[in-house]
């Protein structure tokens, strides 16, 4: 018995495709309420202090990171199953759940500079400063290049992060996904304080320089990344499914 | 366009699938034939589900070997798209429309007919614009048929679909079923309790009893080998003598006893000269005798030894 068959999509493409539609409906969210938030704020401020020399944009740099990071937590929670039963392998899920989170994790840092270089140019346009007060290693004096790099490296770690999260709840459960937050979620923690090092000189071994910060950032997040990355695969990759929903 | 076979055949090699403690199957060895409408049947825990999740690469097995058309299925990029296993009403996205969920399963499934799911989604009264999680036990129940049907899997794995169902709704699922299936033949297994109603469409039987297999038969063939023996209690007594006795009931002097096995060259002439009476055992008569618990004590492997 023979019948034609028509191709199907890629199921890396087909899931990523509808992964990115669902993360891009939330970033839609995200940053619409985050921009009136900042807008209002800002307003706010002015209103009080009758100028507004700190970056009000930067404070919503913890919600950008753990609201999408959340949001990989549900990806895995939401959609591995029904990846799978829908007839295509973990392996494809794998594929398409880090693309697109890492998609997601460059495309926030994008936005969240777009909206703190608009933020710095109405500051500058009305004579106040942009003093950024995050820990972070970016300031108001450094340029959109240096502030993408080194959101996108933290944005990337976080939503890898989640995805990682959501597996290990998948794979050992409510009390096993709790206690492995600290390695789960403690390479994103530590990410976010390595910029405290530009505070710290170790003669000899660490001068404080700006692109050393950057570098030490951008590689100790690069490497986290893949070795979450590469976790979040080895568990989806093996992961038994139980068998009524 | 290339050309695939439309039907695949199973295979489960000495399949051991443990949870913990839980045996859910023992050493299951059992050979689905491609082409077939299956009945998987048994009880309650009984390893039904973990069987077919085993078939759709939810799980692997603990021990042994899972075929589908001759491959493990387990991350098996040929073989998944041409296994669909819809358990009560299916893995969906449950916050999506069912118009998304369509164009999400159809997009992963190579064979999907989207006449075929307009058909029955008419068929069920099935809103496109609802989510599931918005839709009743049947309703959902009946999108999981959509979706199990229009994806004309060659290996399509139903799995209690038909909860929440109302008669009339299960009726027109069976007929369904059958109308694809004649016009796009492929392998079909379908489990559920509602046998008397699923009896009709079966062609082969697999009975699961407590993780082992108690029968794997062609449907005729069971049906064949079950006879109720009805007279008085003597002479039925008499007659099943040295004969697998399933179960018997007595009212009065009167007692009618079922048992199992083919009637020999001589036995319908020799129960009319006792003025005993030989009738039929509908399907789900003979699975209740043969999955009763005080038969089936570790009966299992004795039975499917003798089966096949």
């Amino acid at each position: 018995m023979t019948t034609t068959v028509t191709t199907r999509p890629s199921p890396t493409a087909h899931t990523a495709r509808r992964l990115g539609e669902a993360l891009l409906t939330m970033a839609g969210v995200f940053w619409a309420i985050a921009v009136v938030a900042v807008v209002i704020a800002t307003l706010v401020a002015w209103r009080v202090a009758g100028s507004v020399d700190v970056s009000i944009a930067v404070y919503a740099r913890q919600a950008a990171i753990w609201f999408p990071f959340s949001l990989g937590i549900l990806v895995v929670a939401a959609y591995l199953r029904v990846h799978i039963a829908s007839g295509m392998t973990r392996r494809t899920f794998v594929r398409a759940a880090l693309l697109v989170e890492v998609a997601a994790g460059v495309g926030y840092a994008a936005v969240f500079t777009a909206v703190a270089l608009l933020e710095r140019a109405i500051h500058d346009a009305l004579g106040w400063e942009s003093v950024m007060t995050e820990i972070q290693l970016a300031d108001e004096s450094t340029s959109a290049g240096v502030m993408l790099l080194e959101l996108a490296v933290t944005f990337v770690v976080a939503n890898l992060s989640g995805l990682l999260v959501g597996a290990v709840f998948h794979r050992y459960g409510a009390w096993g996904g709790m206690l492995s937050l600290p390695l789960t979620v403690g390479p994103l923690v530590l990410l976010l304080y390595i910029p405290g090092a530009r505070f710290v000189d170790l003669p000899g071994i660490w001068t404080t320089t700006p692109a050393g910060h950057l570098a030490l950032a951008v590689t100790v997040g690069t490497v986290l990344a893949g070795a979450m990355a590469a976790v979040f695969a080895a568990i989806v990759l093996r992961l038994q499914l139980p068998p009524a929903p | 366009m290339t050309a695939a076979t439309t039907a695949w055949g199973v295979e489960l090699q000495h399949v051991t699938q443990r949870y913990g403690d839980v045996t859910a199957l023992d050493d299951v060895t059992l050979t689905i034939r491609a082409g077939t409408i299956t009945g998987l049947l048994g009880r309650n825990g009984s390893g039904k589900s973990t069987m077919g999740s085993l078939l759709a690469a939810f799980r692997r097995p603990t021990a042994g070997r899972v075929l589908v058309d001759g491959e493990e299925p387990w991350e098996n990029e040929r073989v998944v798209p041409g296994v669909c296993f819809v358990r009560e009403s299916g893995d969906v996205l449950d916050d999506y429309s069912l118009k998304d969920n369509l164009a999400y399963f159809s997009g992963a499934r190579p064979w999907f007919s989207h006449e075929l799911a307009g058909e029955l989604l008419d068929l069920f009264e099935l809103d496109l614009q609802r989510k599931p999680s918005k839709l009743s036990r049947g309703k959902k129940s009946a999108f999981g048929i959509v979706v199990g049907l229009a994806s004309r899997a060659q290996l399509t794995i139903l799995d209690e679909v038909h909860l929440g169902l109302d008669a009339p709704s299960r009726y027109a699922f069976y007929d369904a079923l059958l109308a694809d299936y004649a016009e796009h033949p492929r392998t079909i297994v379908l489990s559920s309790h509602l046998i008397d109603e699923i009896e009709r469409l079966l062609e082969e039987v697999v009975v699961l009893d407590r993780g082992r297999v108690l029968v794997t038969q062609d449907v005729e063939g069971l049906r064949a080998e079950g006879v109720s023996v009805t007279g008085p209690a003597a002479a039925v007594a008499d007659f099943v003598a040295g004969r697998d006795v399933l179960a018997t009931q007595r009212l009065g002097g009167t007692t009618q006893t079922t048992v199992r096995g083919a009637l020999l060259e001589g036995d319908v002439r020799r129960a009319r000269e006792a003025g005993l009476e030989l009738g039929p055992v509908p399907l789900q008569d003979l699975f209740v005798h043969l999955t009763d618990p005080g038969r089936t004590g570790g009966a299992g492997a004795d039975v499917q030894g003798a089966d096949r």
